[in-house]
């Protein structure tokens, strides 16, 4: 069984507009997917949906078998979500304090957020900048420490929304290390991005959405010619070279 | 981002700054009441608290330069508008008896230094507070653990809301705006998208804090009262309750 499925997913806004329209996905425990489409093509709102911030219209969003609309907390506890504008999710007044925010709504004791702070901060590469004040991060470094905001709260799934966007090369370059070091420890990681090239050669799995549908799912390869046709720049040369990552 | 300098937390470990954020909230309770209804001696005696406070607490009056300017204002409107009210027995100058009167422009004044007072005491709680703290103390205390949030992202999110004010400025300046005059004009061109910008804002950290699984009573932060704590609110409050109560007493009948 999938870690989280997807069936029949349609989501509708009030004005009539379709955002979902009977979405049908699997996301397996350790992969990694790419989630791509143009501008408009539904992959924010499907992001959405996987740890219940919106209601299905119709169909159902399920993790481990269990509805996540029905049960929003458990899924927020176990898929953590990083959203496009990293300045909205920090919340803390200080590095540590931002990534204990998570752990402290799980109420877990003193020790165990400490311990998963200093973890979350090892593992995004934020050692030492515990007392530093959030807005005087780097753009790179903000993205990183939304990353470690999540991990503290140690989800089994990571779900990254168009996480590159803004970033320099060493600011990409630094979070494909991140991204690199989770999926190898078994962390799930989905990215939603349009931006292939950075990062498409870290991917197990491409999928791609148009006008709120999945219009191809399968391995980078097999998909990578396709993707113009969907409004998604195709970067030259082979799959194994789309990658940011510093040699 | 931009710097909020008034009413917003500055990380430290000075004294102040790992001072029991319950214990400060009592501190600016003692201190508000003692200025709202003491007179210059008891207004003397907390600006002689206050402002060593400040500077040893690194939190820096400097920094209130724009919150001086609206109390500057706010001060000469309340000094007028008592000495309009209360105008007898005038205050001649040079001969000239002018429509202000004594008492009206010394009650306008203590009003003033009341405020500036109250000001100064919030700056001390709020530069050296980290929000979460405060809320946590507040949750304590009151129990309304949704006041607490609120106390605390209103806190955060100060600079947030400058930032997206200086955004919509400089968007609508270099638009064209700085050339027209009309107040009216610059009001709707720059408040209209600023209330927008931040509801948008607003949106986005809702989701934000939703999807880190939010609770209005998460764990609490590590509070403990020490002796350290009894003698630092004893030093702040005995000073001015003394001269509270002596000028209670020298006041005849």
């Amino acid at each position: 069984m999938a870690l989280l499925e997807i069936r029949g997913l349609t989501h509708t806004f009030p004005d009539g507009t379709t955002a979902l329209e009977n979405v049908d996905l699997d996301l397996n425990s350790g992969e990694f997917m790419v989630l791509a489409g143009a501008n408009g093509s539904g992959k924010t709102v499907l992001m959405r949906h996987l740890n219940g911030l919106a209601r299905p219209t119709a169909g159902e969003v399920r993790l481990d078998g269990r509805s996540v609309p029905a049960d929003p907390v458990r899924a927020r506890r176990r898929v953590g979500l990083v959203f496009q504008d990293a300045d909205a999710q920090i919340v803390g007044q200080t590095v540590a304090r931002d990534a204990a925010f998570g752990p402290e709504n799980l109420k877990l004791p003193r020790d165990e957020i400490r311990r998963r702070v200093r973890a979350a901060l090892e593992a995004t590469g934020l050692v030492g900048f515990d007392e530093r004040r959030p807005h005087t991060l780097s753009g790179g470094e903000k993205r990183r420490l939304t990353v470690a905001g999540v991990l503290a709260m140690e989800p089994e799934v990571l779900v990254l929304d168009e996480p590159f966007t803004g970033l320099d090369w060493p600011g990409c370059a630094d979070l494909i290390t991140v991204l690199d070091r989770l999926h190898a420890a078994g962390t799930t990681i989905l990215l939603i991005t349009h931006d292939l090239v950075k990062i498409l050669a870290h991917a197990d799995r491409l999928v791609l959405m148009e006008q709120g549908r999945i219009r191809g799912d399968g391995t980078p390869e097999e998909l990578i010619d396709a993707v113009e046709s969907l409004g998604v720049r195709r970067p030259p040369g082979p799959v194994s070279g789309m990658s940011w990552r510093r040699r | 981002m931009r710097e909020a300098a008034f009413l917003h937390y500055r990380p430290g470990r000075g004294f102040w700054h790992r001072h029991d954020p319950r214990l400060k909230l009592l501190e600016l309770a003692v201190w508000s009441v003692l200025a709202l209804a003491g007179g210059w001696p008891v207004l003397g005696t907390l600006l002689a608290v206050l402002l060593p406070l400040h500077g040893i607490s690194g939190s820096r009056v400097s920094r209130m330069r724009r919150p001086l300017v609206f109390w500057l204002a706010m001060a000469g409107v309340i000094i007028i508008a008592a000495g309009l009210t209360e105008s007898d027995p005038p205050l001649t100058v040079a001969g000239w008896e002018s429509p202000f009167g004594r008492p009206g422009l010394a009650s306008g004044l203590l009003r003033s230094g009341r405020l500036f007072t109250v000001l100064l005491a919030a700056q001390l709680l709020a530069a050296t507070t980290d929000p979460a703290d405060l809320a946590g103390a507040v949750r304590r205390i009151t129990r309304w653990g949704a006041l607490a949030t609120a106390l605390s992202l209103t806190l955060a999110f100060i600079p947030r809301l400058f930032d997206e004010a200086l955004i919509v400025r400089d968007a609508a300046f270099s638009r064209g705006l700085g050339q027209r005059r009309s107040v009216f004009r610059r009001a709707t061109a720059l408040g209209m998208p600023l209330a927008e910008a931040a509801l948008r804002r607003a949106d986005l950290t809702t989701e934000a804090l939703l999807s880190r699984a939010y609770v209005d009573d998460p764990t609490p932060p590590e509070m403990r009262i020490g002796a350290r704590d009894i003698l630092l609110t004893a030093a702040g409050l005995l000073p001015p309750l003394a001269v509270a109560v002596l000028a209670r007493l020298a006041i005849p009948g």
